[in-house]
């Protein structure tokens, strides 16, 4: 029976045992045309990144927003405690002494934006998500280890995927292991 | 709670059946006692029960005035409002004199203790044993039932079993009947007397106190042919010279001298910043070998120990009699004011014999002498009541010589009863008691036992007595000695009288009935008097009868009202004497003075918080810093640091006394500025009865104190006591450790001339530090400030005790002391200036200073203390959350921090005493002083109810009403008359820490002191 | 990709650099075991210290209890000195905290390899000291059951804190470090989470892992969004480093004390909590190393690393000492220099003044002699006096500042009481106990850190080093396998 289908779109994930190898392999898919590449490696390989084609992040962006409105909350709440709501004599300082607002403004700034970074991370990945497909490889408990694989989605045909192994191997591939998932 | 109640209260009775020992061991389950922090938990566990059985006794008093028609202060006869205080008038007894008093009454429960302004020995101002007298009417450790050996009786029954002991049997004429009581100037217990003599011919009455005045008395019989007080009027006295006397810190009159001294001294300072420089300002020796108060304001204090003041005493009226001399052939003065030709050698010879040894600097005798012939007329020579016959005589002598008698010095009847006869003299009881014609003694207060002269042994007498009957406040030494015991009312629960010192007849009424089946002195005598056999006759009624009678019948209700009300029977004032002096009678009389030289004597005083010992159960005076030394729940043997050298002691060091053959231990403190050559230990400590706050607290000194030598012993034996060859130390409770100033402006002082040279002296410590941020707008409605003169604070300590009572401020205990956790919101702070030897000593007033820029207040994380519109510092204490960091930021630190809960655990009786105008603060909140905004607050309402500011004076605060001498001013400053803006605006006022720039709103008023020219050098 | 290379900052550090950063050979494998090691073994020695620790903590519960029972009064503390141990415990493990983030925050931004496999340790210790520094202002407090009055929750009573105090500073600093660290130092540790979990023994831990892991499986993607987030944190986590002892400092420099009121503070403070800090990451490391036998990971030129910075920022303590005591000379004002060149040098507390001196300006100057800057005996000693006397630093200016303030009438001495010392030594076993945990259930050293550190390492080894042609492109001759079809 045919992998191919309709509704379904299938990957094939190569294996590798050093991070050279997947790197050549990855360029080698990429001149071919591949265009859904995803890696999978027990480090960070920043070098590997371009090859896989994304966008430049929103997320610092969002933090910087989220750091700028937690600053301004955070003055005015405290300008609205000390000096709007209930303004008190406080050993004959001003009502809205500036500089003392300073540090907890920092501080609000600082925290807010952690906490929009941290969890933007894990929203933006779509994480906890404790199941993945790739998962049910056995073996592949080694990518968080020492093995390095690629996932070239999108595979349509039975050339792509001829292809594909081809390249895989001649770049040093240990195993080559179709996969098919739900459509995302 | 009604279970725990009745719990306590028969666990309580059980007590009073139970066994001495059994009773014993239960009471020394108590804690630190009335109103401070109980240590333990089984200890606070009894002291609820038996709060609670005193609750039961006596807190349904709350709610329940006396039964007799008591009359509040004032010509009509306002309805009690709830929440609205009440003042009556009553007066309070101390050495058998009365001091009037207004008592602050809030739904018939006296909370506060003020002075009677129209009482000649208060003029408003109240003393410490005044101020904390309200304390020992609720102190929960008060006997409270009368018993025949254990078994507990009723008042009555007591009574009657009174009228079954030999002597005193109905229709007996009194054979070995006889009462001790002390030394007393009631009219009323005069009468009863009477009475009883008439009924009981043979029944003999005995006066006894540990301080009294058969010196002056022995002095004036013997010169004057009669007992007559030296009356004095310190408004008109430019030169005064105290002999060893406290005239402003204790004795009878002392808070109206201190009032007229400070008033005369303080009008003259203020004129000289005015245009004229009129009036003089009056010049002060002392001289003494304990600081007293009255020394620390003395312009010159010479430092000669109390056995040696005769002699002092004696140069200085050989001196003025050598000035008048030369005087006399000027032919500038009458004749009859110096001494009579014949007598004149005598007196000369007794002169030089007694004032050979004066350790005192000739030119110092001379210029002393020489101020005091200047200031004829017009001068004072005072000597302490304390101070041998000798004294005395020389003290009249000088005034008579100088002409002061007449004007500033007159004489009175001596308002004691009986004062000078052989009734005052414990030894013919004591001897009538060993000789066994004493069957029944009546012991009516005081506390024999444990003050009489320890060589004649009263107690061992005591047991030689078959029907030993006492009546007293507690269950004291006297108490467990005597087979019959009575509770004594509190003055509170009393109706009575007693005399001033000056004569005036002034009226006790009690502000709460009885809180236990207690009876006054009055009634008791009443009993024997016999108008019915049942003493059911009460003081109210035995009173009213004796003023009909004095009024010869023609005595009315209104008239009564109106005393009652004023709480001063109108002119009853000692006529003013003079009586002759008679010379010949002198000579011998100075030559008795026992001269000692070349050892160590040890001098006796009263204490400035416990007097004699009565006091020794009432924590607020416990803790009462003492004046000078600023010890506390504690007495010691001071000493001068020359002698301490000598001994080779330190402060803390034990060292044993002894005194022909008997000795004692006291912790030991050096004290700069004491005599040489001497110990002054303090009376009325280590006692043993049942009262547990004092139970146990310093060394007893009267072990020491003999019939002979009552106020100066010796010589005297120091030795360090060691324990495995370290020294035994004894850690004293102080609450100032440093009493250097460190080079720091902290007190500014000048003497009268370079005041008047510079008047601008402290302008550089009263301006506006320049600031960053614009200044709140403090210029409209009411603007609170004070000032503290130190010119005139003696360091007496009425201003904390009526703190303390006014605002509930909790007792810490000894061990709170040790570690600086004294809550008192007001300290006096004392430095010392000039050498350690012979040093000056000022006092400073210290509390919260209401700055306008608070360095507490900003650096509070939750807004628990800020600022109020008229320039309170304000406290909120329910906001509180206890970072302390105000009190770090406090350069005054006059912050106080409840380190644990000290008003939980506190006897039912105990919290009758709280004001209820004031929070009682929860643990771990901070307090401080709030200018008793209490009052303030109280003050506006009732102003804007009548739609009108609040006028100057209407606001005082507890401090400013108890100060004797007025040192506190208190007031708002938007108001141009008002006697705040004048004193602020004296020349002389400054702030304290000025640099810091907290700008407070209390300003110290610069001490002038006024020292002879002729001596400044040394001054 | 030459560019990137660079980026990297993959140059070489031989010249100045004498010991190797790691020289563990193992392969990835071998490596991720050996570094995994501790969380799957168990031994007696740690059941024992673990139960020492545990004693401890019972004494910290205690005392504390005792204190929030009984009230403030159970501690030696008075007026004038109302601040004293429990305020000096707090500033002391705060700036024990600051290592940890100065260590995992400041050095990846200064790229510095060294960082990768102490990191988490460090920052551990950051949070397990800040647990402790949180603890004491909230026991500290008279009323401690109103500890949240500090914070400006929506009230009905409208009364707010006070901002301008320094306490809401310092709450909000406080918290915001504890938070910020805690992400940080969770973010860092999902990857090895993951690694646990590949290689847990038996299903429970591989579960529990997992979900701690929360499903992260190294796609690149992840790692890109991860790269981008890590040091975003470490960008806001650094500036915490100045800014939390800055404000912990003005907690007293706003006050007008003698002694407290210094505007060299801030700076002073950082320096000595980045230098305490260190002292006791060694204190922890040199035995973590030896016992774990992470020689090869941590190596020589961690420990003189550590030393070089213990002896700059020991330098930059020395300044300020001697900046304070000048400036307070000075002034000329009659307070400071009582406070600066009486009371301090001369006063009750001299002895405590004198040790922290040599303590903390002495000990550090060792290190200017390489062979004691690898010395584990001379730095494990030298790091316990040096985190002992910045302990006293703290306490003598506390306590010395306030026992002699303006007016001599209410100076009085402080004495701890069994309390004080309760809560002190308690919370050390607090810290000992969480460490433990810490050692015995999270993978310690950054296992993905290491092995990305050793690639690059091998990748520099490689002959084409410089750098302008990227190792990856090097070929691999392989021996072909016959693909595998299902």
């Amino acid at each position: 029976m045919s992998i191919f289908s309709k509704r379904r779109r299938s990957s094939l994930l190569a294996e590798f045992a050093s991070p050279e190898e997947l790197a050549r392999a990855l360029e080698a898919l990429r001149t071919a045309g591949y265009g859904e590449l995803e890696t999978y490696t027990p480090f960070d390989m920043p070098r590997t990144t371009p090859a896989l084609g994304l966008r430049r992040p929103l997320l610092p962006w969002l933090v910087a927003l989220a750091g700028l409105a937690g600053g301004i909350t955070t003055y005015w709440i405290q300008w609205f405690a000390n000096s709007w709501s209930y303004p008190l004599n406080v050993g004959g300082r001003p009502l809205h002494p500036v500089p003392a607002f300073i540090p907890a403004t920092f501080e609000g700034t600082v925290l807010t934006a952690a906490l929009v970074a941290f969890f933007g991370l894990f929203v933006s990945l779509r994480l906890p998500a404790l199941w993945h497909p790739v998962f049910e490889i056995d073996g592949f408990e080694r990518a968080t280890v020492d093995r390095f694989w690629i996932e070239v989605g999108g595979v349509q045909s039975e050339l792509d995927a001829r292809q594909m192994r081809h390249i895989a191997n001649e770049a040093g591939a240990l195993r080559i292991v179709p996969l098919a998932m739900e459509d995302r | 709670m009604s279970d725990e109640l009745r719990h306590g209260y028969w666990r309580s009775l059980a007590e009073l059946a139970g066994a001495a020992g059994l009773r014993e061991d239960a009471m020394r389950e108590f804690p630190l006692g009335a109103d401070a922090p109980p240590p333990g938990m089984a200890r606070r566990t009894f002291m609820k029960l038996l709060g609670a059985s005193a609750a039961l006794a006596g807190l349904g008093a709350c709610t329940r005035a006396p039964a007799e028609k008591i009359l509040p202060y004032g010509r009509r006869m306002p309805e009690l409002t709830p929440g609205t205080p009440l003042h009556y008038a009553t007066s309070m007894v101390v050495g058998g004199y009365a001091t009037g008093l207004l008592v602050e009454s809030h739904e018939g429960r006296p909370t506060k203790v003020e002075g009677n302004p129209e009482h000649p020995a208060s003029l408003g101002a109240a003393g410490v044993y005044e101020q904390a007298s309200v304390l020992q009417l609720y102190d929960p450790y008060r006997a409270r039932s009368a018993r025949d050996g254990q078994t507990p009786l009723r008042w009555t029954d007591f009574a009657r079993a009174l009228h079954t002991m030999p002597g005193a049997e109905p229709g007996g004429t009194g054979v070995g009947l006889h009462f001790l009581m002390r030394p007393t100037s009631s009219p009323l217990t005069a009468a009863l007397i009477g009475r009883i003599r008439e009924r009981y011919p043979e029944a003999r009455f005995h006066f006894h106190a540990p301080f009294d005045e058969r010196a002056v008395a022995a002095a004036s019989l013997a010169l004057f042919g009669d007992v007559v007080m030296p009356q004095h009027d310190f408004t008109r006295a430019r030169v005064v010279l105290a002999l060893d006397s406290d005239f402003m810190g204790s004795g009878p009159f002392s808070l109206r001298y201190a009032r007229d001294f400070a008033s005369r001294r303080h009008s003259a300072i203020a004129s000289t910043s005015g245009a004229d420089a009129g009036q003089e300002m009056s010049r002060l020796y002392a001289v003494e070998g304990m600081w007293s108060p009255t020394g620390t304001l003395a312009d010159h204090r010479l430092r000669v120990r109390a056995g040696a003041v005769a002699s002092v005493a004696a140069a200085v009226l050989r001196e003025v009699l050598r000035l008048r001399a030369g005087a006399l052939q000027a032919g500038a003065v009458d004749a009859g004011a110096a001494v009579a030709g014949a007598d004149a050698a005598l007196v000369r010879d007794a002169l030089a014999a007694t004032a050979a040894d004066a350790p005192a600097p000739r030119p110092w005798i001379e210029a002393l002498a020489r101020d005091l012939a200047n200031a004829s007329g017009s001068g004072i020579v005072i000597a302490g009541a304390d101070q041998a016959p000798a004294v005395h005589a020389l003290t009249f002598a000088l005034n008579e010589v100088l002409g002061n008698v007449g004007s500033t010095v007159w004489y009175g009847t001596a308002p004691i009863f009986e004062l000078g006869t052989e009734s005052h003299d414990l030894g013919a009881l004591v001897d009538a008691m060993r000789a066994g014609a004493v069957q029944t003694l009546v012991v009516a207060s005081g506390n024999p036992v444990y003050d009489a002269p320890v060589d004649l042994d009263f107690t061992g007498a005591l047991k030689s007595v078959r029907h030993a009957a006492y009546v007293g406040m507690y269950e004291n030494e006297t108490a467990a000695a005597c087979r019959w015991f009575a509770p004594e009312s509190h003055y509170l629960e009393s109706w009575g009288d007693a005399c001033a010192y000056d004569g005036t007849v002034s009226l006790i009424q009690p502000l709460i009935a009885p809180l236990y089946d207690t009876r006054t002195v009055d009634e008791l005598l009443a009993v024997f008097a016999g108008t019915d056999g049942t003493g059911g006759n009460s003081a109210h009624g035995l009173l009213r009868e004796s003023w009909r009678d004095r009024s010869g019948g023609t005595f009315e209700e209104r008239q009564w009202e109106e005393m009652v009300g004023r709480g001063v029977a109108p002119d009853t004032r000692s006529a003013r004497l003079s009586p002759r002096l008679r010379w010949p009678a002198f000579p011998p009389l100075i030559r008795a003075t026992t001269r000692q030289t070349g050892h160590i004597e040890l001098v006796f005083e009263r204490d400035p918080r416990v007097y004699d010992g009565s006091f020794a159960n009432n924590a607020w005076l416990q803790e009462l810093p003492d004046p000078v030394t600023k010890v506390t729940w504690d007495n010691a043997a001071v000493l001068s640091p020359a002698t301490a050298a000598k001994l080779n002691i330190e402060s803390g060091d034990v060292i044993e006394l002894s005194l022909d053959g008997r000795e004692q231990r006291a912790p030991a403190f050096v004290l700069p500025g004491h005599a040489d050559e001497a110990i002054t230990i303090r009376l009325g400590y280590g006692r043993e009865g049942a009262e547990e706050v004092a139970r146990g607290i310093g060394s007893n000194a009267y072990r020491l104190r003999t019939r002979a030598a009552p106020y100066v012993g010796g010589p005297v034996e120091v030795a360090r006591v060691l324990e495995g060859g370290r020294p035994l130390r004894h850690e004293l409770a102080t609450t100032q450790m440093h009493w250097r100033l460190q080079g720091r402006d902290i007190i500014r002082q000048a003497t009268i001339d370079e005041y008047r040279r510079d008047p601008e002296l402290t302008s550089a410590q009263n301006t506006r530090q320049p600031s960053l941020y614009d200044r709140y707008d403090y210029s409209k409605g009411d603007q609170w400030a004070m000032t503290i003169d130190l010119s005139k604070c003696i360091g007496c300590g009425a201003c904390t005790v009526a703190c303390q009572a006014e605002n509930n401020i909790p007792v810490v205990g000894r061990d709170g002391v040790l570690k600086s956790r004294e809550m008192h919101w007001l300290r006096i702070d004392r430095y010392f200036t000039g050498g350690e030897e012979d040093p000056a000593a000022v006092m400073q007033p210290m509390l919260c200073q209401h700055c306008e820029k608070a360095p507490c207040e900003y650096v509070c994380p939750v807004n628990a203390t800020v600022h109020s519109e008229d320039g309170l510092n304000e406290m909120v204490y329910n906001r509180c959350v206890g970072t302390r960091f105000c009190s770090n930021n406090c350069p005054y630190k006059v912050r106080r921090f409840n380190w644990f809960d000290y008003n939980r655990e506190i006897a039912e009786t105990v919290k009758m005493v709280k004001n209820p105008d004031v929070t009682v603060r929860e643990r771990g909140v901070m307090e401080k002083c709030s200018f008793c905004v209490q009052r303030i607050r109280r003050a506006q309402i009732e102003a804007q109810l009548e739609g009108r500011a609040v006028r100057d004076g209407e606001v005082v605060t507890a401090c400013q009403q108890a100060c004797p001498t007025q040192a506190i001013v208190f007031g708002s400053y938007t108001d141009p008359a008002s006697s705040i803006v004048r004193s602020l605006s004296e020349k002389r006022a400054f702030t304290v820490l000025h640099e810091l720039g907290t700008e407070p709103r209390v300003r110290y008023l610069a001490r002038i002191t006024n020292p002879n020219p002729e001596l400044e050098e040394r001054a | 990709m030459a560019e990137p290379a660079r980026a990297m900052g993959a140059h070489d550090h031989t010249v100045l650099e004498p010991y190797p950063v790691s020289r563990d050979a193992r392969d990835d494998a071998a490596l991720t075991d050996h570094l995994l090691s501790p969380i799957w073994t168990r031994s007696r020695a740690w059941w024992i210290l673990f139960t020492v620790a545990g004693l401890l903590t019972l004494l910290f519960v205690f005392s504390a209890t005792w204190t929030i029972a009984k009230g403030i009064g159970t501690w030696g503390n008075n007026i004038p000195v109302a601040w004293a141990f429990a305020i000096t415990d707090f500033v002391w493990w705060i700036g024990i905290g600051h290592a940890g983030t100065f260590i995992s925050a400041f050095l990846i931004l200064l790229a510095q390899r060294w960082r990768a496999s102490v990191n988490r340790l460090a920052e551990a210790m950051t949070l397990f000291a800040l647990v402790n520094a949180g603890l004491f202002p909230l026991l500290h407090l008279g009323r401690p059951w109103f500890f949240y009055w500090l914070i400006p929750y929506p009230s009905t009573t409208r009364v707010w804190p006070n901002f301008r105090s320094a306490l809401p500073w310092d709450v909000a600093a406080v918290a915001t470090y504890f938070t910020v660290s805690l992400l940080f130092w969770y973010t860092g540790l999902v990857p090895d989470l993951a690694t646990a979990r590949d290689r847990a023994p038996g299903r429970i831990r591989r579960m529990i892992y997992g979900i701690f892991a929360l499903g992260w499986r190294g796609a690149g993607r992840q790692w890109r969004q991860y790269r981008v987030v890590y040091i975003i944190l470490a960008g806001l986590a650094t500036p915490l480093v100045i800014s939390v002892h800055s404000v912990v400092s003005l907690d007293f420099s706003i006050a007008q004390l003698p002694g407290w009121h210094s505007t060299i503070f801030p700076p002073y403070f950082v320096a000595g909590a980045i230098y305490s800090g260190l002292a006791m990451v060694l204190m922890l490391m040199l035995p973590v190393r030896r016992i774990f036998h992470l020689e090869d990971v941590i190596t020589e030129q961690h420990l003189d690393r550590i030393a070089k910075l213990i002896l700059a920022t020991g330098l930059m303590l020395a300044y300020s000492y001697m900046c304070e005591a000048f400036i307070a000379w000075y002034s000329g004002d009659h307070f400071e220099r009582y406070t600066y060149l009486f009371a301090r040098p001369r006063g009750p507390y001299a002895w405590l003044y004198w040790v922290m001196t040599a303590a903390n300006i002495v000990t550090p100057q060792l290190f200017w002699f390489a062979r004691l800057r690898t010395n584990v005996v001379v730095l494990f000693l030298a790091s316990v006096v040096i985190w002992a006397g910045m302990w006293m630093e703290r306490f003598v200016i506390i306590v010395t500042s306030l026992n002699r303030d303006f007016l001599p009438s209410s100076w009085h001495l402080y004495a701890p009481s069994w309390v004080d010392w309760g809560l002190l030594v308690g919370s050390l076993g607090v810290f000992l106990l969480l460490f433990l945990a810490f050692l015995r259930w999270v993978p310690f050293v950054p296992v993905s850190e290491v092995k990305r550190l050793h690639f690059e390492l091998r990748r520099e080894e490689g002959p084409l080093s410089a750098g302008h042609e990227p190792p990856e492109e090097r070929a691999v001759t392989r021996p072909r396998r016959v693909e595998e079809e299902r």
